[in-house]
C-alpha cells in the first residue's frame, strides 16, 4: 500500500540567481537597448550598400565618388565604420551630412528647441484632454452617450495625421483664418516669438494620440469600475469624486502611465507628418527630407536620437507605473 | 404571484426584510425573470443562512436586499423593507446614508474585495470618519481595535500595508473588520469564505459567528455549502430557481427536511462522516424562475400533475415553510434511502486488499517549480513515495498548492520530475507523455478539474472523442468509430444526440461527463481524476461520482482521485494520502484515516468540515 | 520594457470562439456600417479606372482649375483632371497595406505560436528580439529603412512588414500563452498529439478570433501609415495617382482650390475608418480583450 519514505533527500533547488536592485536592472536594459539601436540602424544602413553613386548621380566622375567615399569613410572596413561611428557620438561628432557637406550636427541643432517644443505641447495637450474624457466616460458615460465617445474616438484614430491636419488647416487656417496654415515662422526670431505656428501642428500630432488614449482610459476605467472592491467601496457610501479619483483612477491608471510614456517619443510618427505638412523647420521634417534624399549621417544621427528618448521614456514610465502600484513595488524588491 | 403565506413577526428596528420580492435583469434577449416572490427577514442577533447551487439567484437576492441594483437589474414586485421604508425605492443620495453605516456588505471574492491601491488605514477611515464623525485619531484607534478582534497580527503595523501583503484569509478577515468596524445592524454576507482553504475557512467562519452574534447584528449568510450554513447559522433558507422552497430553523431543516429539493440536496452532500450513500440529483439546476410550475418540477422525483401551477410557499410552523404542493403525501426524510433510479455512492471500508498488485510506483519523486516573475525555486512535490495497488480507488486530499495535481500531472507525463521515478508495473515512465510508448499513453489517462476548459471548445463532442480511437484503438476499424463513441456516450450517461454539439451547448456536469468518456475510450488500466468535480454542483457531483464509482468498479478501474474535499474522498477513495506543502503527512485506508486521524495536519482539516451534529464545537473550536 | 509586468493576458482575455452567428456582427452598429463603407469604397476602387473621363496622367486642361462641370474636382499643377486621378488612385491605397500586412501576419503567427507554446529558450530568444524591435518607434524604422534602400512601394511595404511582424509575433504569443496551459491542450499532450496537431489543431482555431481582431487593427494602421509615407514623397512614387501622393502634390492648391486636396485625403481617411469600424466590431463580436491589455 500506500508508505511514506521518510525524508532523506529533496529535490535538488538551483539557487536562484542574486537579483539587482531595480533601478540597477532597468539601467542595464537601458544601455543593452541603446546598443542594440546603434546596431539596427547602422546596419540597415550598412547592408544597403554604397550610396556614392545614388547620391551623386550617375554623371559623377569616378575621382568624384572616391573622393566621397573619403569624406564619408566608406571604403573602410564595416566593423570599422561603426566603431567609429560609436565613437563619434560619444566625442560629439555624429559625422558630415551627404547633402550639406558639413557636419550632422549643425544641420540638426537649429531644428532641436523648436521640436522640442512641439513635442511637450502635444503631448500635454493630449494628457489634458484623454485622462479626464476617458475616466469620466468609463466611470459615468453609458449607454448612447458612451457610444457617441467610442465612435468619435474611432472616427478621429482613423485619420492619418496628414488628413487630420488638412483638415484643421482648411477649416481653422483657410475658411476661418485663425491660425497660420504655415509654420515657416518658427525659424525666424526666437523659439517663443510665433506662438501661433505652433498651434495647428501641435493639436493634429495630438489628435493622432488622443483617441488611442481616451480609448484606453476608458477601457481600464471601466474594468476597474466594475471590480468586486469598488462595489464594495460603494456599499460602504463611499461618494463621488472619491470613487472615481481614489478609488478607481489609481487602479486604472498604470497602462495609461505605460501609454503616455510610449507616446512620448512615439508622437514622432505625427511630428514628421505634422511638420512636412506645415512646413514647420523641426526635426521630423528633416527626418523626412534627409530620408527621402538619402542622407545617412543625418537620419542615423536623428534616429539615434529620437530613439534614445523613446527608450528613456519607456523606462521612466515603467519606473513610474512600479512605484504608483504598491503590488508591483513589492514585486521588484 | 404573490402568495404571502409567511406570518410575518412583528418588525422591528433595525429588521431588514425583502417581503414578496420578484427581480428580473434585462438584456437584449428580454426579461429573464431570476428571482420570484422571496420574503425573507433578518433578525437582531441571529444569522439566516441562504444556501442554493450556482445561479439561484442568492447573490441577486443578497444585493437587493441593500437597495443596490447592476445594471439592467429590474424589480418586478415586492418591497425590501428597513425601519419602514423601501429601500428599493429609496433615492440614492439616502441610500448611500445606510450604506456602509447601518448595512455592511462582505463581497463574494476575497481576492478582490479590498482597494489594491489604497492601505488598509485608507479603507478603515474613509468609513469611520464619514459615517462615525470620527476625527482621524480616533478613528485610527477604533481600527486597530478590530483588527485585533478579527486576530490580525501587530495591528498598528498592518494598518499601513496595502492588501496584497496579506494572505487571503486574512484580507477576508480585514474586510470583516472593515464591515463591522462602523457598528452596522445588518450585515449581509456573499459567499464569504468561497476559495479559502478548508482550515482557514473554518477560523474566518468562527470569526464572524461570533462577531455578529456579540454585535446582536441582523445577519444574511449566502453560501452553495449547505452542510456550513447548517453548523454555523440560527435560520436556513433553500434557494431553487429564484425562489424560496424552504425555510426554518436550521437544525430543523437539515435533520428533517421537507421539501423534495432540499431532502435531495441533503442526499447528494458528501460527508465524511459516515458511510451514507451519496445521490445524485438528475438534471441541473435552473438558472431562471419557470412559468406557472413548480421550479424543482423537471428534476422531481414526485411530480405530478398537481405541481403544473405556482406554487405558493405553505407555513408548516413557526419559522418553517416550504414550497411544495404535495407535502402532506411525501415520505418522511430518511438520509439512507435510495432514491427512485438507484445508483448510488456507497464504499464500503471493509475490505482492503492487503496484497492487491501494485500497478504504479511512484518512487522518491520531487518536482521543482520557478516562480513567475521572480524565478525563485519552490518545491511543489517534495521527495513523495507512492504505492498504487491494482482496480483499487487511490485518493490524495490536500489544501490548494499542496501539490496534488503536480503530482498527479507527473505522473500524467504533463510535468517533469526533477528527481524519483515513476514506474508502471515495473517499467519505469519517460518524464514526459510524448517521450513514452503508446501503450504506456494509452494505459494511463487523465481528468481535469475545470469543466469549461477539458473539451477543446472548437470541437464538437464527436471530434474530441473520436481523437483516442484515432491514437490508440487500431483495433477499431474507422468506420465503426461512431458507434463505438456513441456506445461510450451512454456509457456516461449522456445522450448520443450530443455528439454533434460544441462543448458550449453541454453543460459543466455533461463536459465533464463527456471527458470522462474520452479517457475511457482509450482503454485505459490507471484512470487519474484531478478535482473533477469541484467546480461541479453539489447535486451533479453526486451523479459524478455516481458514475465514476460505478465505472470503476464495472471495469476494475485504478483510479487516482485528487481532491480537496474530505467528503468527496470518503465517497471515493479505497485509500488515501493527506499531502501539505508537497509532503505526505498521512496515508492509509479512508474510513479508518477519517475516523482515527494519527497526524496532526490530518485532525486539524477534520476538525474544520463543518458538520451541523456538532455545530458547537465547530464554532467553538479552534479558537 | 513597457512594463512587462502589466502585460498579463489569461485566457478570459482571448476572444472566445464564435458564440454568434455573422448576422449578429453586422447587427453591431460599427460592423454593418463599417462593412457597407467598405464594400462601397471597394466598388469605387475597382470600377473606377472604368469610369474615369480621363486617364490618370494625360493633361486635359489648363493647369489649377477649380471645380466645374467638367472637371468635377478641378485640374492639378500639370493640368491632369483630379477626379480621373481619384478614381484611378485607390488600388494601391488598399493593396499595399494588404501585402504588408499579409506578409508579417505569416511569419508572425508562426514564430508566435512557437514561442508561445514552447516556452523556455525560444521563447526568451524571440521576447528579447521582440523587445528590442518595440524599443523603435515605427516610423524611425521605416525611415532608416527608406534613407538606406531608397523608397519606392516594393521597399516600403517590406519595411512596414518587418517593423509590424513583431507587435503582431507579440499578441500571437500572449494568446497562446493563455491557451496552451487550458487542459484540453494538456490533454492533448497527455494522449502524446504532435507538435503540428496541437499547435494547429488545438490551439490555432481558439485563436483565430483574436487574428482575425490583429488583421483588422493592422491593416487600419497598415493604411494609415503606408498613405502617410506616400504623401512624405517615401513610398509610391510621382507620377502615380495614389491618394497619398496626390494630396502631397496638390498640398500646394490649398488656397486656391481644397477641394483637389481635401477628396483624395478624405478617402483615405474613410477607408481606414471602415476598417477600423469593423476591427472595433470584431472585438465587441469576440469579446476580444488581448489587444487592451497589450496596449495595442
Ligand atoms: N448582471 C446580470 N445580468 C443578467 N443576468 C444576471 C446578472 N447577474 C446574474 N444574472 C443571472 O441571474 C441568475 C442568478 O444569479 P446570481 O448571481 O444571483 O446567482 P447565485 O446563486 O449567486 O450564483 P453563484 O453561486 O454562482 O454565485 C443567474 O442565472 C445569472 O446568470
Ligand atoms: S411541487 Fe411537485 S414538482 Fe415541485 S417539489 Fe413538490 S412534488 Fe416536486
Ligand atoms: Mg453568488
Amino acid at each position: 500500500m500506500t508508505q511514506t519514505v521518510e525524508q532523506v533527500g529533496r529535490p535538488p533547488v538551483r539557487r536562484a540567481p542574486r537579483r539587482l536592485p531595480y533601478l540597477v536592472r532597468q539601467l542595464i536594459t537601458l544601455l543593452v537597448t541603446l546598443f542594440a539601436i546603434t546596431i539596427v540602424i547602422f546596419g540597415l544602413t550598412a547592408i544597403a550598400g554604397d550610396p556614392a553613386r545614388d547620391i551623386l548621380g550617375q554623371y559623377a566622375t569616378d575621382a568624384q565618388v572616391t573622393a566621397f567615399q573619403q569624406i564619408h569613410g566608406l571604403d573602410q572596413p564595416i566593423v570599422v565604420r561603426y566603431l567609429e561611428w560609436l565613437g563619434g557620438i560619444f566625442r560629439g561628432d555624429l559625422g558630415i551630412s551627404y547633402q550639406s557637406n558639413g557636419p550632422v550636427w549643425d544641420v540638426i541643432s537649429p531644428r532641436l528647441g523648436p521640436s522640442i517644443v512641439l513635442v511637450l505641447f502635444s503631448w500635454l495637450l493630449t494628457v489634458v484632454i484623454s485622462v479626464p474624457i476617458g475616466l469620466y466616460s468609463g466611470v459615468r458615460l453609458r449607454g448612447h452617450r458612451d457610444a457617441a465617445v467610442t465612435f468619435v474616438t474611432l472616427i478621429v484614430a482613423a485619420f492619418p495625421e496628414f488628413v487630420l491636419g488638412l483638415i484643421l488647416a482648411i477649416v481653422l487656417g483657410v475658411w476661418l483664418a485663425w491660425l497660420p496654415v504655415d509654420s515657416t515662422a518658427v525659424s525666424m526670431g526666437g523659439l517663443f516669438d510665433s506662438p501661433s505656428a505652433y498651434v495647428l501642428p501641435g493639436i493634429t500630432i495630438a489628435l493622432g494620440t488622443i483617441p488611442y488614449i481616451i480609448r484606453l482610459m476608458r477601457a481600464n476605467a471601466r474594468e476597474v469600475a466594475s471590480e468586486t472592491y469598488v462595489r464594495a467601496a460603494v456599499l460602504r457610501g463611499v461618494t463621488e469624486p472619491s470613487l472615481s479619483l481614489r478609488h478607481i483612477l489609481p487602479n486604472a491608471a498604470p497602462p495609461v502611465v505605460t501609454a503616455l510614456g510610449l507616446q512620448f517619443a512615439g508622437l514622432i510618427g505625427g511630428v514628421v507628418v505634422a511638420e512636412t505638412l506645415f512646413g514647420f523647420p523641426g526635426m521630423g521634417q528633416l527626418l523626412a527630407q534627409s530620408a527621402a534624399s538619402r542622407d545617412a549621417p543625418v537620419v542615423e544621427a536623428l534616429a539615434l536620437m529620437i530613439g534614445a528618448v523613446f527608450v528613456v521614456a519607456n523606462l521612466a514610465a515603467d519606473a513610474i507605473v512600479v512605484y504608483v502600484t504598491p503590488k508591483l513595488r513589492d514585486a521588484v524588491r | 404571484m404573490t402568495t404571502q403565506a409567511t406570518r410575518v413577526p412583528a418588525q422591528r428596528d433595525g429588521d431588514l426584510a425583502a417581503e414578496g420580492l420578484s427581480v428580473g435583469y434585462r438584456s437584449r434577449d428580454g426579461l429573464t425573470q431570476v428571482l420570484a416572490d422571496v420574503s425573507v427577514r433578518l433578525r437582531s442577533g441571529r444569522i439566516l443562512g441562504l444556501a442554493g447551487e450556482s445561479g439561484s439567484g442568492k447573490s441577486t437576492l443578497a444585493l437587493s436586499m441593500l437597495g443596490y441594483r447592476v445594471s439592467g437589474q429590474e424589480t418586478l414586485a415586492g418591497r425590501i423593507d428597513f425601519d419602514g421604508r423601501d429601500l428599493d425605492r429609496a433615492s440614492i443620495k439616502d441610500l448611500r446614508k445606510v450604506w456602509g453605516a447601518r448595512l455592511a456588505y462582505l463581497p463574494q471574492d476575497t481576492a478582490t474585495s479590498l482597494n489594491p491601491a489604497l492601505t488598509i488605514r485608507r479603507h478603515f477611515i474613509e468609513g469611520l470618519r464619514r459615517h462615525q464623525g470620527l476625527d482621524t485619531e480616533e478613528a485610527v484607534r477604533r481600527s486597530v481595535e478590530w483588527l485585533g478582534r478579527v486576530e490580525i497580527p501587530e495591528p498598528e503595523t498592518a494598518l499601513h500595508k496595502y492588501p496584497h501583503q496579506f494572505s487571503g484569509g486574512q484580507q477576508q478577515r480585514i474586510a470583516l473588520a472593515l464591515a463591522l468596524s462602523v457598528e452596522p445592524e445588518v450585515l449581509i454576507l456573499d459567499e464569504p469564505t468561497t476559495g479559502l482553504d478548508v482550515v482557514t475557512q473554518a477560523h474566518v467562519n468562527r470569526l464572524i459567528v461570533a462577531l455578529a452574534r456579540d454585535a446582536g447584528i441582523a445577519a444574511l449568510y449566502v453560501s452553495h455549502n449547505l452542510a456550513l450554513l447548517a453548523t454555523v447559522c440560527d435560520e436556513l433558507a433553500i434557494m431553487y430557481a429564484g425562489q424560496i422552497v424552504e425555510q426554518g430553523v436550521a437544525a430543523e431543516v437539515y435533520a428533517a427536511p421537507r421539501h423534495p429539493y432540499t431532502a435531495a440536496l441533503i442526499g447528494a452532500v458528501p460527508t465524511i462522516a459516515s458511510d451514507r450513500a451519496l445521490h445524485g440529483i438528475p438534471g441541473i439546476p435552473r438558472p431562471s424562475v419557470p412559468v406557472h410550475v413548480c421550479g424543482f418540477a423537471d428534476r422531481c422525483g414526485f411530480r405530478t400533475e398537481a405541481c403544473d401551477t405556482d406554487i405558493p410557499l405553505v407555513t408548516l410552523a413557526e419559522v418553517r415553510s416550504a414550497r411544495c404542493v404535495r407535502l402532506d403525501e411525501l415520505p418522511p426524510f430518511d438520509p439512507a434511502a435510495e432514491p427512485a433510479p438507484a445508483t448510488a455512492v456507497a464504499r464500503s471500508s471493509a475490505t482492503v486488499d492487503k496484497d492487491a498488485d501494485t500497478i504504479l510506483t511512484v518512487h522518491r519523486v520531487g518536482v521543482v517549480f520557478s516562480r513567475p516573475g521572480s524565478g525563485e525555486p519552490f518545491v511543489a512535490v517534495d521527495d513523495v513515495s507512492v504505492r498504487v495497488p491494482a482496480g483499487r480507488a487511490l485518493g490524495i486530499a490536500g489544501e490548494s498548492g499542496s501539490g496534488k495535481s503536480t503530482l498527479l500531472r507527473s505522473i500524467a507525463g504533463l510535468v517533469r520530475p526533477a528527481t524519483g521515478t515513476i514506474t508502471y508495473r515495473g517499467k519505469e515512465l519517460a518524464g514526459l507523455a510524448g517521450d513514452r510508448p503508446v501503450a504506456l499513453r494509452r494505459s494511463i489517462q487523465i481528468v481535469f478539474q475545470n469543466p469549461d476548459a477539458t473539451l477543446n471548445p472548437r470541437h464538437t463532442v464527436y471530434q474530441s472523442l473520436e481523437r483516442p480511437l484515432k491514437l490508440f484503438r487500431p483495433d477499431i476499424a474507422r468506420r465503426d468509430r461512431r458507434d463505438a463513441v456513441a456506445a461510450m456516450m451512454r456509457q456516461v450517461r449522456l445522450s448520443p444526440d450530443l455528439l454533434d454539439r460544441f462543448p458550449r451547448h453541454l453543460s459543466g456536469g455533461q463536459r465533464q461527463r463527456v471527458a470522462i468518456g474520452r479517457a475511457l475510450l482509450a482503454e485505459p488500466e490507471v484512470l487519474l481524476c484531478d478535482e473533477v468535480t469541484s467546480a461541479l454542483d453539489v447535486s451533479v457531483q453526486a451523479s459524478i461520482l455516481e458514475l465514476l464509482v460505478g465505472l470503476q468498479a464495472d471495469r476494475e478501474l485504478t483510479v487516482v482521485f485528487v481532491t480537496h474535499d474530505l467528503g468527496v474522498l470518503r465517497a471515493v477513495a479505497d485509500e488515501a494520502i493527506i499531502l501539505q506543502n508537497g509532503v505526505i503527512r498521512e496515508s492509509g485506508p479512508t474510513a479508518r484515516l477519517l475516523r482515527t486521524p494519527q497526524h496532526p495536519y490530518t485532525m486539524e482539516l477534520i476538525a474544520a468540515v463543518p458538520s451541523p451534529e456538532r455545530s458547537a464545537e465547530f464554532l467553538g473550536g479552534g479558537s | 520594457m513597457t512594463a512587462d509586468v502589466l502585460n498579463t493576458v489569461t485566457a478570459a482575455d482571448v476572444a472566445a470562439p464564435r458564440q454568434r452567428r455573422w448576422r449578429g456582427f453586422l447587427a453591431i452598429p460599427q460592423g454593418g456600417f463599417g462593412v457597407a463603407l467598405l464594400l462601397l469604397l471597394l466598388l469605387l476602387v475597382v470600377i473606377g479606372p472604368f469610369i474615369a473621363p480621363d486617364s490618370p496622367n494625360e493633361i486635359s486642361d489648363q493647369p489649377i482649375l477649380g471645380p466645374s462641370a467638367q472637371h468635377w474636382l478641378g485640374t492639378d499643377a500639370y493640368g491632369r483632371d483630379i477626379l480621373s486621378r481619384v478614381l484611378h488612385g485607390g488600388a494601391s491605397v488598399i493593396l499595399l497595406p494588404l501585402l504588408a500586412v499579409s506578409l508579417a501576419m505569416v511569419v508572425a503567427t508562426l514564430v508566435g505560436l512557437l514561442s508561445g507554446y514552447l516556452g523556455g529558450k525560444v521563447d526568451s530568444v524571440v521576447t528579447w528580439v521582440i523587445n528590442i524591435a518595440l524599443a523603435i518607434p515605427s516610423y524611425l524604422a521605416v525611415l532608416v529603412v527608406v534613407a538606406a534602400f531608397g523608397g519606392g512601394g516594393a521597399v516600403v511595404v517590406t519595411a512596414v512588414a518587418v517593423v509590424y511582424a513583431p507587435y503582431i509575433t507579440r499578441v500571437i504569443r500572449s494568446a497562446t500563452q493563455a491557451i496552451a496551459p487550458r487542459e484540453f491542450v494538456l490533454a492533448a499532450r497527455a494522449r502524446g498529439e504532435s507538435l503540428g496537431w496541437i499547435l494547429f489543431r488545438e490551439i490555432t482555431p481558439n485563436i483565430g478570433p483574436t487574428l482575425l481582431v490583429e488583421i483588422a487593427l493592422r491593416f487600419t494602421y497598415a493604411i494609415m501609415f503606408i498613405a502617410s509615407l506616400s504623401f512624405l514623397g517615401l513610398g509610391v512614387q510621382p507620377p502615380s495617382s495614389n491618394w497619398g501622393v496626390m494630396v502631397a502634390q496638390n498640398r500646394a492648391l490649398l488656397l486656391v482650390s481644397p477641394v483637389g486636396v481635401l477628396v483624395p485625403a478624405l478617402l483615405i481617411g474613410v477607408l481606414a475608418i471602415a476598417v477600423n469600424l469593423i476591427a472595433d466590431a470584431l472585438t465587441q463580436f469576440f469579446g476580444d480583450r488581448i489587444h487592451e491589455r497589450l496596449m495595442v
